[in-house]
């Protein structure tokens, strides 16, 4: 039965009627108070932290019984007199990126502080421990905090910024202080509630599905399942008219065979969450369950049961590249390197769990959604269920997190169909169990991979053999299989190159686009290799990269000369970090710091990836800007901000093309009706392809007021500039008038009025490929097994960085998705193809205390096509962390890894301890 | 399943127990709940009757006597973590979780909660030779240390009312085996020798259920070397009944613990043994 209780809730007395055993969490979310965030509801993340009496919880582990009578503190309640101190130097040091973790970490460090005000850096760790950050690495709040300590206090910028300065996210406050809004955070009124019946099992088929029991909870109005929806299947990664030809249309919005665990069957509308789940518990199914495959080798394997009828498990056709004479070279060469290298899945492990909200309005829907991609999302739903373009809108508001997981529409279209059925809005928002299951992963790879080379060390031949597990649908199998094969063969120079790649069907969750898309399974055997032929040939490992590495001017593999790498700094930042890490000397000197079981090694690698998906795909974006009737200027695209801060990055590009601070720039994302066409956040293109949208837009914008300012001015446009949101005479300051003032004239006084807009579009003329340059430095304990990274190096070169805080921050966090991969995030299936690794209970990811010493540089580079010579970065930033790590471990112990992560069991067997 | 839940909240031990008797369905008792997740719609659907123990009297707190310790069962981990008179069972408190957690979580939910690598309070109170008070409706009784290795013991509908220990004396180690990421615990080693008595040798092999290192124990008492000691734990670990999970299998446990156990026992002559 509900009972009501009084709190005191951020200062004021509240009657709150709930379950008992309702979480608090919940409770407060319903009275409005969203700063706290459901993610694992588990106790876990910490992201739903808030004080009880001073002290902190996590408010997903109280009852709401238990706190009758309590004073209960927000993030809210923290920052209802505007942002503190610590608030304001955590936002000015970049300390969040997606801004999901922030309340509850902020919640953690304030009573941290109020118990202790001096704690030194290892107990701020120590305190984090309880929170989980994906995006950051923590390393930016663990600094600001340490200012914070040392008395430092946020700083007024001085002057306006644009291009290159550390301008703190634009959504910052309401980072901190629980303002900033998710798709989670929306209702609407007469809104239903949505859940899904997931397969049970991997491979199995329905014989027979009941709804009845169902149907008769209190509360559900709609129970639908695969009978419902219709029969055509899509692919949720089509984005251009010819997908087709390479991604098999496989899936249908609820499905009628369970393909992996999680799998969707049937869903329900309901009144309530609780009645929507209570029904899915009573839908009956009468299964057959059939032989799961769970690796690509058992999947391609003669015999085994097919996931998809007629396919043999092949999800794509497969691709083959080659260059030159691979086969005479092999046979020719001097120095020949094989191996099979194994990288297990990987979850994107973002803090916002996937949410869609559907209302539809006569004939025309609106679907909030977390995603990368709201165009694609939108392109998608006419495929799966016959919307037209026009007939959909699609709003992607602030991502927590996205690495890829929201590439795809997932089980966006449930809540449209649900909600179409009902003439009711309809929100689903998936626990952090079915983030695991039901989202979207790393694929899984085994790739057999031939390095030759001649006896200086020059590369001859690299052959390699690839298969990847694309889970229980196809999705973007095909272009990640085509992704490593590119990134396997363009990053060092080899005339001789044979490629052959697979995606196979397996019975685990669907893969997809994730922070790197390839390039990870890529470099793992080829960075390996690299340090073998090193070894082989007793050259130093940065030595033999740099003889091999592609340079500015080269071609991009059989692309014609148009598309030729036009920077590349990646033998500067292999240099950048020999001399950074000491990496000389430690060479030799780790290796003979062997004690109390201790070994220690250091071990580099380079890892590369693009900054457009062109010309393998069409990759366009547009951008819209006008001068607003205060003199700001708004800007409107269709990119969503997934925590890296585009949004600001976007804002600095416009300021810097016409002469205004960052601030004066208002952005809107992602909202298809609103912005036009985008492609959206992926393959490390936002900055490169619709940065350089936004920069043609606010050069067009430029010439419109200059134009308009002449005749304001009565001079030629030619005269005039603009600095700091002023236009002015050159030569006569005096002259001159603010955007404000010209747009007020524009609207009151001319003989024209008119408001000044401006698109512009790009459509990429080079890959630009960023580089990375890693440095692990690590210690392997031979008793356990137990492997820690020390210290991580990394160089950058991302052409002409718009924002040097968000590319270290960028670097921090890859590092901490990077050595995660290497050292212990990896999805585990029982024999029956049952997730294990299910919670952040038991899917590991680093916490601050894990985390090493961190050192970045951003190397010297300059990308003529990009914005103001910027490119991507983040991506390529996560690629040679796991191989640098690999590489360490190989140093510090002689034996070579092979299969990632290297887990303690794995180190152990390596070593032959076990 | 009901769709709300009652919450009760008795006075005594003796009430508790008449609330949980019987054969009411879904009724179960709540302390820390961090380990019973409150009702969200992803919890627990079980839960129709919550008996709540964290207002009982006798339950709280540390009560210390020249007779030793009495710990209530809704101690929080963190005051026990933070029990310099027991320094055992305080070591392996402080690794539990992390603090927020500790001061939520109780003494007695992380006894009863068998079945995996967290609930390893267990672990110290059987290398203590301690004992636990447990109360059902028929009344109460005393569960020896060595008890809690039985991995058919189940607490059922039985309360933990307290965990007794003698005063502290002698030496203590304990250590606690993670993954490559510090916060997945996959076991634990406490060692601790109470002066005059036989050494202990405790594992928590990752399933919550401690076991004793007879094997070890001897070998440690009659003051071993290293590598006797090492085989002695390699074959002790290879009797001991482990699973393995998604954080580590069953081998890698077994060789992992015997030289955590390894390590544990020469922190323990490090202080003094």
């Amino acid at each position: 039965m509900s009972t009501s209780s009084r709190i005191t809730l951020n200062g004021k007395p509240v009657e709150v009627e709930a379950d008992p055993a309702e979480s608090l969490l919940r409770t407060l979310r319903e009275l409005g108070v969203t700063g706290p965030k459901p993610s694992c509801e588990a106790g876990h993340c910490g992201a739903c932290t808030v004080l009880v009496d001073g002290e902190p919880v996590r408010s997903c582990l109280v009852p709401s019984a238990r706190v009758d009578g309590e004073v209960v503190e927000t993030v809210e309640g923290i920052s209802a007199g505007g942002l503190g101190d610590l608030q304001q130097i955590l936002v000015e040091r970049g300390a969040f990126q997606c801004g999901f973790c922030a309340s509850g970490i902020v919640v953690r460090l304030t009573a941290l502080l109020r118990a202790e005000p001096e704690p030194d850096e290892a107990r701020i760790r120590e305190a984090l421990g309880s929170n989980l950050c994906r995006c950051t690495g923590y390393e930016k709040m663990v600094a600001a905090t340490v200012a914070y300590v040392a008395g430092e206090r946020a700083a007024a910028a001085a002057g306006p910024q644009a291009m290159g300065a550390a301008v703190p996210q634009l959504q910052s406050i309401q980072k901190v202080n629980g303002g900033q809004v998710f798709t989670g955070d929306l209702t609407l009124p007469g809104m239903l509630h949505a859940q899904v019946l997931r397969a049970p099992h991997a491979h199995a088929e329905v014989l027979e599905i009941d709804v009845s029991r169902a149907l008769a909870v209190p509360g559900v109005v709609d129970v639908i399942t695969f009978e419902d929806v219709p029969e055509d299947r899509y692919n949720g990664a089509f984005r251009n008219p010819n997908d087709a030809q390479n991604l098999r249309a496989d899936e249908r919005v609820l499905n009628e065979k369970a393909r992996f665990e999680g799998d969707r069957i049937a869903a329900v509308a309901a009144e309530t969450e609780r009645a929507a789940r209570a029904a899915v518990d009573l839908i009956d199914v009468r299964w057959r369950l059939l032989e799961p495959a769970l690796t690509p080798e058992a999947a391609l394997a003669e015999g085994a049961a097919e996931i998809h009828a007629e396919t043999r498990n092949r999800a794509a056709r497969p691709v083959t590249l080659e260059y030159g004479d691979p086969s005479t070279a092999w046979e020719a060469a001097p120095i020949k390197l094989e191996g099979t290298y194994r990288l297990g899945g990987q979850q994107h492990a973002n803090l916002e769990p996937k949410t869609s909200l559907a209302v539809w309005s006569g004939e025309r829907v609106t679907l909030y959604t977390t995603t990368q991609v709201p165009f694609h999302v939108r392109t998608v739903m006419n495929h799966a269920l016959g919307i037209a373009e026009a007939d959909a809108r699609v709003v992607a508001l602030d991502q927590g997190g996205g690495q890829g997981e929201r590439s795809d529409p997932a089980d966006d279209y449930i809540v449209v169909l649900l909600a179409r059925r009902s003439g009711r809005p309809v929100r689903l928002t998936n626990s952090r169990e079915e983030q695991f299951t039901s989202t979207r992963v790393r694929h899984a790879a085994v790739v057999d991979s031939r390095l030759a080379a001649d006896e200086q060390g020059q590369l001859l031949v690299r052959d390699t053999r690839a298969a990847i597990a694309t889970g229980g649908y196809a999705g973007m199998g095909y272009r990640v299989i085509l992704s490593l094969g590119v990134r396997s063969a363009a990053l060092y120079r080899v005339p001789n190159i044979a490629y052959e790649g697979q995606v196979a069907y397996t019975n685990t969750p669907n893969s997809g686009g994730m922070r790197g898309f390839g390039s990870p399974q890529a470099a793992f055997p080829i960075e390996s290799q690299m340090d073998e032929l090193a070894e082989r040939l007793g050259i130093d490992p940065i030595d033999v990269r740099i003889r091999n590495l592609s340079r500015e001017g080269d071609r991009y593999l059989d692309l014609d000369e148009s598309w030729s790498i036009q920077s590349n700094q990646a033998i500067a930042g292999l240099r950048a970090v020999r001399e950074k890490t000491g990496w000389d000397e430690k060479r030799q000197s780790l290796r003979a710091q062997q004690a109390d079981g201790l070994l220690r090694g250091i071990g580099v690698a380079v890892g590369s990836h693009i900054s457009t998906v062109m010309p393998y795909y069409r990759d366009h974006g547009d951008a819209l800007v006008q001068l607003h009737e205060n003199g700001s200027v708004l800007l409107t695209i269709g990119v969503p901000d997934t925590g890296t801060g585009s949004t600001t990055v976007f804002a600095q590009i416009a300021a810097e093309a016409i002469g205004l601070d960052t601030h004066h720039v208002i952005v809107n994302t992602g909202d298809t009706d609103l912005a036009p066409y985008d492609q959206g956040a992926h393959s490390s293109r936002t900055t490169y392809v619709a940065g350089g949208a936004v920069r043609k837009a606010a050069a067009a914008l430029r010439a419109e007021i200059l134009l308009e300012a002449g005749l304001m001015l009565e001079v030629s446009p030619e005269d005039l500039g603009i600095a700091d949101g002023r236009i002015a005479v050159a030569g006569n300051p005096d002259r001159s008038v603010t955007l404000a003032e010209l747009s007020h004239w524009l609207r009151y006084v001319s003989d024209h009025p008119r408001r000044l807009v401006a698109s512009g579009a790009a459509l990429p003329t080079s890959i630009a490929p960023p580089y990375a340059i890693a440095v692990a430095e690590i210690a392997v304990d031979t008793r356990t097994g137990v492997v820690r990274v020390e210290a991580m190096t990394e160089a950058i070169d991302c052409g002409r960085p718009v924002n040097p805080m968000f590319v270290e921050g960028q670097l921090h966090g890859a590092m901490h998705m990077g050595i995660g991969s290497a050292l212990c995030e990896e999805l585990i299936y029982d024999d029956d193809g049952r997730l294990l690794t299910r919670t952040f209970g038991d899917y590991q990811l680093l916490r601050a205390v894990d985390m090493p010493r961190i050192e970045t540089i951003i190397l010297d580079s300059e990308e003529p096509t990009g914005p103001f010579g910027a490119k991507g970065l983040g991506e390529a930033s996560v690629v040679p962390i796991a191989p640098a790590i690999a590489n360490a471990f190989a140093h510090a112990t002689g034996v070579r890894p092979r299969q990632l992560p290297i887990t303690p069991e794995r180190a152990l067997d390596l070593l032959n301890k076990i | 399943m009901a769709l709300t839940t009652e919450w009760v909240r008795p006075a005594s031990v003796e009430e508790a127990c008449s609330l949980l008797e019987g054969d009411r369905v879904h009724v179960r008792p709540v302390a820390g709940c961090t380990g019973i997740t409150p009702r969200a719609i992803t919890g627990d659907p079980d839960l129709d009757v919550a008996v709540d123990l964290l207002g009982i009297e006798e339950l709280q707190g540390i009560e210390r006597s020249s007779g030793g310790l009495r710990i209530g069962a809704a101690c929080s981990v963190r005051e026990l973590a933070l029990a310099a008179d027991a320094p055992g069972l305080a070591a392996c408190a402080a690794g539990i979780g992390d603090e927020i957690l500790q001061r939520q979580a109780t003494v007695g939910g992380n006894l009863a909660m068998r079945g995996s690598a967290p609930h390893e309070l267990a672990t110290a109170i059987v290398a203590s030779g301690g004992s636990v008070e447990v109360a059902e409706a028929g009344g109460r009784s005393t569960l020896s240390a060595d008890e809690l290795c039985d991995p058919l013991l189940s607490f059922g509908s039985k309360l933990i009312v307290a965990i007794e220990l003698q005063p502290s004396s002698g030496p203590w180690a304990y250590r606690r085996l993670a993954t490559n990421a510090s916060s997945y615990g996959v076991g634990s080693v406490a060692v601790h020798h109470r002066q005059g008595e036989a050494s202990r040798v405790v594992v928590n092999p990752g399933s919550g259920i401690p076991s004793r290192l007879e094997e070890v124990e001897r070998a440690l008492d009659a003051g071993g070397s290293e590598e006797e000691l090492r085989a002695a734990a390699v074959r002790a670990m290879a009797a001991v009944e482990t699973t393995g999970d998604a954080l580590a299998s069953a081998r890698y446990r077994r060789h992992a613990l015997a030289e955590t156990a390894c390590e544990a026992i020469e922190d323990l002559r490090r202080a003094g043994r």
